[in-house]
């Protein structure tokens, strides 16, 4: 299935949560907030949300800003 | 001492911390202010720069309230969504709320910045919302729940400094109880100074710190132009008049002006 991780496409062989993708794809969950479809998922949830092919993921890291 | 969201500050600057020449001199010029506030924001980033991080053990280090902001949100939804993203990223209630309504002068846009403020205090978190000088919007945000405004100064980045005064005196004047902190816009020390002797609690500065030819010695010359806008508000100013008023007695004058020569009467006295 693809899915869009901050806007690139990524071709994901099977399904798996939200914790794993991050894990793979090299993110420091400590230091990152993700959305899914624009909507906030708490880190609570990662283990429990299964992404679905079409999603768009926003993983979002502490920048400097004013 | 002044509070924002129930703590004490000592330091009326809050800073940014984007566009500085390198991180070193951004820590050095965050000190140098005494800011107690830094601004941050949240961005997609590649996981292998690990820049996030170091950027964040660069933040934790300087010991001081991250406020972090919604920048080029457009939509209420956008905002919110942000919102609740830095609050778990950055484990604060605070949030600068920004819902830019325009591209070319970033200006807010103010109604969809009260309804997205209005959700937000309902979730918990303190906002505190950029908005423009308008009195009335700033009254529309503090009745859904805002504790403090941070009305523009002039577009930001762009340095200009107070495009209306009158505005920004009215709102100040008109809403006294509420702290109020100038953000945006403000391009040098004088701007700061100006808007502290109108009764601001504070300013909020980026790009007039990072951007100028020796960051960490702008950043001290901003502590010196808040302090003394301040201390002046403080201390009360002399009201302005239109004509001239001698401060030298006139009383006692010696005796050399000479009837018909010199400027019409009365007198002027050198001061």
């Amino acid at each position: 299935m693809l899915v869009s991780v901050n806007g690139e496409q990524k071709d994901i062989t099977e399904q798996r949560d939200l914790r794993d993708l991050l894990q793979e794809l090299g993110y420091d969950t400590a230091c990152v907030a993700v959305a899914i479809n624009r909507a906030f998922v708490p880190k609570s949830l990662y283990n429990t949300t299964l992404v679905s092919d079409g999603d768009a993921i926003d993983v979002l890291s502490p920048m400097q800003g004013g | 001492m002044w509070t924002i969201g129930g703590k004490e500050l000592t330091s009326r600057i809050l800073i940014g911390s984007a566009l500085y020449p390198s991180p070193d001199i951004m820590v050095r010029s965050i000190k140098a202010s005494g800011s107690e506030v830094v601004t941050v924001a949240l961005r997609r980033q590649s996981p292998t720069e690990q820049a996030g991080r170091r950027f964040w053990n660069l933040l934790s280090e300087l010991d001081v309230n991250i406020l972090p902001n919604t920048a080029g949100c457009k939509t209420v939804r956008e905002a919110i969504t942000i919102a609740h993203m830095a609050r778990a990223l950055f484990e604060t209630d605070w949030i600068k709320l920004e819902v830019i309504g325009d591209d070319y002068t970033l200006q807010p846009d103010t109604t969809a910045l009260v309804e997205a403020a209005a959700q937000l205090v309902s979730d918990g978190f303190e906002v505190l919302p950029y908005t423009t000088e308008d009195l009335v919007i700033g009254r529309r945000l503090i009745e859904v729940g805002c504790k403090v405004l941070m009305p523009w100064a002039a577009p930001i980045g762009s340095g200009q400094g107070p495009l209306n005064p009158y505005a920004l005196r009215t709102l100040r004047e008109r809403i006294p109880d509420i702290p109020m902190i100038v953000d945006a816009g403000i391009g040098k020390p004088s701007h700061a100074a100006m808007v502290m002797e109108m009764g601001f609690d504070g300013i909020l500065i980026n790009s007039a710190v990072a951007l100028a030819d020796d960051p960490v010695s702008m950043a001290k010359a901003f502590v010196h132009a808040v302090d003394a806008g301040h201390t002046a508000y403080e201390a009360g100013m002399m009201p302005s008049r239109e004509m001239a008023s001698p401060s030298t007695p006139t009383a006692g004058a010696p005796f050399w002006h000479v009837e018909g020569e010199g400027p019409a009467e009365p007198p002027m006295v050198n001061g």
